[in-house]
């Protein structure tokens, strides 16, 4: 019965450093995981969106620019509807072209506190790109989801 | 067969055990071990390569070379009759070592146009501009929007510059 005792008393050791030894890597992959450089990734991905909103903000559309149209909307002249928002969703969204095809995003065109044109998703973590002026009331905001 | 007999083989069988279990143990942690170094490894490799040519694509962007200008005044765009026969020019010119050193070991660099015009039968209905090297070669793809910008018809489009390279 002692021998037995003591053979139980060394498996019990042995699970004991096991358990240690577990928890020691566990640890060990934690910290490895966490010391992600976020920052810089940031830094690339808003260099991107604010690139893709400057590119959208003067793409021609007829003989004028989609900054001119937005111009429009935001002096609230009718023009949010219909082909701006078309073009908009075209850029942004279209399954062969579209520079958000397979992403997604929040492209917002505001006045004051209103909303007068709102396309795609939100989400919970995004990056937003520096927002484009219009007039002194209109702003235009994209977002990329993170 | 005497006791101390008996419970040597007894001791031999339970230090047999142990080492059995805990050779197993350290064989699993080490393939676990290793795995992760692995991923880790991959991970950093994708970091450098994404930081690298990121980096590269602002640099690009910003080239006097390709930027846009208006009366004099720096553009934030690119412009595409500077873009076209680019590949061309530095090689007549025999400046391409400059521009090795510059863009690295970047396989390919170009420029694809979003709904390019297409009934000019200029440098504007062409739906890409090769910057340096090969399209479509090897390595990842890294890639931002640009505005391209059409002195002649002076019109603005979307355009995606890419890079496609590796370590």
């Amino acid at each position: 019965m002692k021998i037995k005792n003591k053979g139980q008393a060394e498996i019990v050791g042995l699970v004991v450093v096991v358990l240690l030894l577990i928890f020691a890597l566990i640890f060990f992959i934690k910290v490895r995981s966490g010391d992600d450089d976020n920052e810089t990734q940031l830094i690339r991905a808003n260099f991107k969106v604010n690139s893709a909103l400057n590119a959208l903000m003067k793409i021609s559309v007829g003989d004028k620019q989609m900054k001119d149209l937005i111009d429009d909307c935001v002096l609230g002249t009718n023009a949010c509807e219909g082909d701006l928002r078309n073009k908009l969703k075209h850029y942004l969204e279209d399954s062969e072209n579209g520079l958000f095809k397979d992403k997604k995003y929040q492209f917002i065109i505001s006045r004051g506190q209103d909303d007068l044109i709102s396309l795609g998703s939100g989400c919970k973590e995004n990056i937003t790109a520096s927002p484009f002026f219009v007039r002194n009331t209109g702003r235009v905001e994209l977002k990329i989801c993170g | 067969m005497s006791t101390k007999t008996k419970k040597g083989q007894l001791e031999i069988g339970i230090t047999t055990m142990v080492l059995a279990v805990f050779i197993v143990l350290l064989l699993i942690s080490m393939v676990i071990y290793f795995r992760f170094t692995y991923l880790e490894f991959e991970k950093t490799r994708e970091e450098i390569l994404d930081q690298k040519y990121s980096g590269l694509l602002n640099v690009i962007s910003g080239m006097t070379e390709f930027r846009c200008s208006k009366n004099g005044a720096e553009e934030e765009c690119l412009d595409a009759s500077k873009l076209h026969n680019f590949k061309q020019t530095i090689s007549e010119d025999g400046i391409e070592n400059y521009y090795d050193n510059l863009f690295g070991n970047a396989n390919g660099i170009w420029i694809e146009v979003i709904e390019p015009f297409d009934e000019n039968k200029d440098y504007s209905d062409s739906d890409y501009f090769e910057i340096y090297g090969e399209k479509e070669t090897k390595g990842l793809i890294y890639s931002v929007p640009v505005s391209i910008y059409y002195p002649d018809y002076k019109k603005y489009k979307i355009g995606i510059l890419k890079i496609q390279g590796e370590l």
